[in-house]
């Protein structure tokens, strides 16, 4: 969790001029930026493209960003949402591919056995592919909640849609998604549940 | 029968409402009572707070950056934003090749201005240029020319006596 005294500080001083201001906003938010756009679009080069374009847009529209109105996260994370739903109008669903998988995976803690290493691959992979199989709205509703522990309020302000649709909408992808799990199959249902 | 029914719709369409903590108090009182009395509720929450727990576990770690192309991506940033500061730069240098061109455009009818005169000139019969030269001194030697080409100069008139005519009443 970033404050946001923080955030406002490093604005002002990017505002003012300072130029490592600009990079030490970047490293604040870029990990959580990419996550938010790969969650969404599900390609690694894609998402590259649009975090980047979203960070650019941002830093030379920096002076126009209200603190009064949104916090920047949210500000940051409308941009990057909006240039997202532009990628996967313009594409084609993708099929992930299994090296794009392998490239992807969270550095495993040292202590973990190949066993336990292998299972949480597992499981990510089996979240990743029922995300895909999610439709864009519903997506964006369970990533912005789950991977980013956004409010409904802050979903409904980052989706431009009312705070109800927003609470529909988790709740709509968060049965899908227990359906499409559940269709996997109980048992990997169940090393899911118990990992 | 049919009340426990609604009850349970009701409960289901609240319950991840509820388990993200975005109910109101009085709405969070009302499930929470249904959880406790209602068996299929029950299991519905249980269903429904596992399923939470693993996408809270699993969802933040899909799509982890890796640092390499966190520092691309900041690499191809910092190139856009330089090349957003230059503005003021590229600015001046079309200022700069506005201006030539305006001068150019304002020099140029002043350029062509000045030419036609001499083609004019050029193009025109060349006027007779003499001295007047009394008939007791003209001769060619001490004639003076102003023109240094002699062929766009009139060459003198042939001196002839000048004979007055007499009339026969004056005789």
């Amino acid at each position: 969790m970033i404050p946001e005294s923080d955030t406002e500080m490093l604005i002002t001083r990017c505002l003012s001029g300072d130029q490592t201001a600009y990079a030490e906003l970047y490293d604040l938010y870029a990990g959580g930026l990419f996550r938010l756009c790969y969650g969404l679009v599900l390609h690694r080069q894609d998402a590259e493209d649009v975090a980047q374009e979203s960070f650019v847009y941002a830093f030379k529209n920096l002076h126009r960003f209200d603190s009064s109105r949104a916090a920047f996260k949210t500000w940051l994370y409308t941009i990057a949402v909006s240039r997202c739903r532009n990628t996967y109008r313009r594409k084609l669903p993708r099929l992930i591919g299994l090296s794009q998988l392998f490239h992807q995976e969270a550095t495993a803690p040292a202590t973990e056995t190949p066993e336990a290493a292998a299972s949480r691959r597992a499981a990510k992979d089996a979240v990743e592919r029922a995300l895909a199989q999610l439709t864009p709205v519903l997506r964006e509703a369970v990533v912005l909640r789950y991977g980013h522990g956004l409010t409904y309020r802050e979903i409904a302000e980052v989706m431009d849609i009312p705070h109800k649709t927003a609470e529909s909408r988790v709740r709509l992808a968060h049965e899908k998604l227990r359906q499409v799990l559940g269709s996997v199959g109980q048992g990997l249902l169940e090393e899911l549940l118990s990992f | 029968m049919v009340l426990a029914f609604f009850r349970y719709r009701y409960c289901k369409a609240h319950m991840v409402a509820y388990l993200h903590g975005e109910l109101s108090p009085q709405a969070r009182r009302r499930i929470g009572r249904i959880i406790d009395h209602d068996p299929a509720c029950y299991a519905e929450y249980v269903r429904q707070r596992d399923l939470m727990a693993e996408l809270d576990r699993q969802l933040p770690l899909v799509g982890q950056a890796d640092p390499r192309a966190l520092r691309r991506m900041w690499g191809a940033i910092q190139q856009e934003l330089q090349g957003h500061h230059a503005p003021m730069r590229r600015l001046r240098w079309r200022y700069g090749v506005a201006g030539v061109l305006l001068m150019m455009i304002l020099v140029m009818p002043l350029t062509m201005g000045n030419s036609q005169p001499t083609l004019a000139r050029s193009l025109l019969q060349p006027a007779p240029q003499t001295e007047h030269v009394s008939p007791d001194t003209a001769t060619a030697a001490n004639t003076v020319w102003i023109a240094n080409n002699p062929i766009e100069v009139t060459p003198p008139a042939p001196q002839h006596p000048q004979t007055t005519p007499t009339r026969p009443a004056d005789r």
